[in-house]
This record gives structure tokens, C-alpha cells and sequence, in this order.
């Protein structure tokens, strides 16, 4: 470290911790006002920069040597990322393009002379109501049989898909967030699958010890219109 | 604009000119090249060289911190086309959103430097527009890139 580094870093005004938001008497900054938290503030940011004005060891250099070195891996730029939720026993995927939000369980009014499968009934997000549907009888899902997941309220959550002007909201028995999958880790779903589950879905892909099938966005949404009509 | 540093200077270089920034790897020295030309660079199995810019303003190397990276940038040459060029520089940290409008001219025109072009203004100072086509002298394209023989 030279000289003047480490000066620098001696004289560093660690203000947030004096008068910042992790003060211990309170926050006091002027600056706060504008900013609200310090990691907004141009001075902690700067300060952040400083402490990486500092050697870097031979093994770093070296690392990313090798790591330049090598040509830039395609797959990276090829992957796709989706919403990965579980209904009953079976994982499923669907392009997080189309997913705009995930809430907790929320109430289902039920429509009147309105007893299919697929049409729940509707419910209230954000003050806009939105046509609930059972997407486990859009898939033609068996009821969870199988003791693998015992279902627990606490995981359930309401999904709200999206596309062009049509908006459907579905109850899911667990969402466990964005997943990413290269195009070449996707498997091909075994020809025997022959009902409305194996239309819908484009392929399978493995995550951790499951199977995940990747919804056909296009197709999910056309059959969800087609089944309403 | 991707801002970085040559001592207490403060210079830009417009984003589109730049491919990437990688971390300051080894580098595979030339013999008998000028002291400004840090060496050679395996970018992705492609062999670029890479200009010390604290070298070519300062006379001095670049300080050997986390924070001196290697601009890669797509150099236009003089004679049509344009070359994978490294630029090691220091505080190579930040990118700012600068119009063309905020830029005025310098009124120098050294004849050392043709490779500065406008400065502009803001709150931490004066930055320096860097004008990536005149960096490098038509003799030393010609060295670097071998233009004699393709």
C-alpha cells in the first residue's frame, strides 16, 4: 500500500457511523433529508471505492488471467429465466417475463353459477380484481396424492401472470423463486406423457433432486382464454 | 461516459466505444516496445496490446490496486477498420451520464496530446473527453497492429 493510500485511508470521515443512519445517537446528517439512507449518499459510495485502492494480491491477477484467457462461454448468454412454483407434488416453470407479481393466499370470492373446475372465482390485488383460475385443472393435475410435500398454508401464494392484455391470477402450493436454465440443460419430455400436462409444457429441466416442467407461456395463455369461453 | 483516473486526473470515455472492463491481468510484455505499452493481453484467445495510459501521460506506471483494470475497447484505425486495444488506467470504478452538451472545448491544442478532446464540469471536478481514434500515432498502429503485412 503506498504511502498516500494509506493516509487516505487514516483520514476517512466514517461520518455514517457518527451522524449516518448506524449511529448509536441517532442519525443527525443534514444530508439524510435527501438522500434517507446512507448507502444513497455520494460520500459513502466514494468511500466504499476507497477501500478497493489497495494492492491486489498476485493470486487475483493470476486468476482472472486464466479466466480471460479462455473464450467467453455461449451458454451464459442463453438462458432463461423462470418463476419456479410447485402445485401438489410436481414443480413447475414459467418464464418470468409473464409473471408480475407473487402474493400471499388471499381471498377467493366465488362466482355465482360459476362451478367449473378452471374459474375459482375473483379476487382483490392491489384493488383491481382479477380472475382467480385453478391452473392444476388447466394442467389436468392429479390432487397432491403422493406423501413427498406435506402442504403447508404457510407456503402457499397467489400468482399473477401477465401478457399482452390478459391477467389471471392462480393459488400455488409453494413458489421457490427464479430459477435459470441453458438452453442445452433442457430435457425432452418423454413421448408417453398424452394429456393437456405434457401439451402445455415444453420441456423438463432438472433442479436439484426434481423435475421441473417449463410451462409453454403461449399456449398457457391461449388454452386459459379458450377454457373461459 | 466510463470515468477513470490518471493520478488525480479525471478522464471519459464514451461507453460505446468500450467492449469491456477486465481486471488488470497478467500481462505478456514485449520486448523493445515503448515504455507505454504495458504488453500483451489473451483477451478470450485473441492477443491485444495494452496501452499504459499513466505511462503515456505521466511517466509513471500504473499502481497496482484493485481498482487500475484494463479498458477494452475497439480502436479505430487511421487507415479504416478497427482493432481489440487494451487501456490500463487507475479508478476505473464509475460511469456518469455526461450530454454532448456539457462539454466545451479546452482551448489547448497541444501537439503531445491530440488525443484530448473537450472537458466537462461537474461537481467533483473537471473531466477530459478522451478521443480514442488519435490515442495512438499512425507509426505505432502500424507497429501494434502490423498493418505492413495484412
Amino acid at each position: 500500500m503506498t504511502q498516500d493510500n494509506r493516509l487516505a485511508v487514516q483520514s476517512l470521515d466514517d461520518c455514517w457511523n457518527h451522524i449516518g443512519v448506524w449511529s448509536k445517537a441517532g442519525a443527525s446528517c443534514p444530508q439524510l433529508e435527501s438522500c434517507v439512507h446512507c448507502r444513497n449518499c455520494d460520500h459513502y459510495a466514494s468511500a466504499g471505492r476507497l477501500m478497493l485502492e489497495r494492492p491486489a494480491p498476485d493470486d487475483y491477477r493470476r486468476q482472472w488471467t486464466d479466466r480471460f484467457a479462455r473464450p467467453k462461454q455461449a451458454a451464459e448468454a442463453a438462458t432463461d429465466a423462470g418463476l419456479l412454483f410447485r402445485l401438489g407434488d410436481e414443480w413447475f416453470a414459467l418464464s418470468s417475463r409473464y409473471v408480475s407479481e407473487v402474493t400471499k393466499m388471499l381471498s377467493i370470492h366465488s362466482l355465482p353459477h360459476c362451478s367449473e373446475n378452471l374459474v375459482k372465482g375473483l379476487v382483490n390485488i392491489r384493488g383491481e380484481l382479477k380472475l382467480c383460475i385453478s391452473i392444476g385443472s388447466a394442467l389436468q393435475l392429479d390432487k397432491a396424492s403422493s406423501a413427498h410435500f406435506t402442504d403447508h398454508e404457510i407456503l402457499e401464494r397467489m400468482v399473477l401472470i401477465e401478457k399482452d392484455d390478459q391477467s389471471f391470477v392462480f393459488p400455488v402450493s409453494e413458489v421457490e423463486g427464479i430459477i435459470h436454465y441453458p438452453e442445452h440443460d433442457l430435457l425432452a419430455l418423454p413421448p408417453t406423457l398424452a394429456n393437456a400436462r405434457s401439451k402445455l409444457t415444453t420441456a423438463v429441466v432438472k433442479w436439484r433432486d426434481n423435475q421441473v416442467g417449463i410451462l409453454d407461456h403461449e399456449l398457457l395463455f391461449y388454452s386459459l382464454a379458450k377454457g373461459l369461453t | 461516459m466510463l470515468l477513470f483516473h490518471l493520478g488525480n486526473s479525471r478522464y471519459a470515455i464514451p461507453v460505446a466505444e468500450v467492449v469491456e472492463v477486465a481486471p488488470w491481468v497478467e500481462l505478456e510484455p514485449v520486448a523493445r516496445a515503448p515504455d507505454y505499452v504495458a504488453g500483451l493481453f489473451n483477451y478470450r484467445g485473441l492477443l491485444a496490446p495494452v496501452i499504459d495510459l499513466c505511462q503515456m501521460t505521466q511517466q509513471r506506471h500504473c499502481a497496482h490496486f484493485f481498482t487500475t483494470r484494463i479498458v477494452i475497447v475497439n480502436f479505430p484505425l487511421s487507415a479504416g477498420g478497427t482493432r481489440t486495444l487494451g487501456l490500463l488506467a487507475e479508478r476505473v470504478t464509475e460511469t456518469v451520464e455526461l450530454e454532448s452538451g456539457d462539454f466545451s472545448p479546452t482551448g489547448l491544442c497541444l501537439a503531445q496530446t491530440p488525443w484530448l478532446d473537450d472537458a466537462a464540469t461537474t461537481a467533483n471536478g473537471v473531466v477530459q473527453k478522451i478521443r480514442l481514434a488519435q490515442l495512438l500515432p499512425e507509426a505505432l498502429q502500424s507497429q501494434l497492429f502490423c498493418l505492413g503485412e495484412t
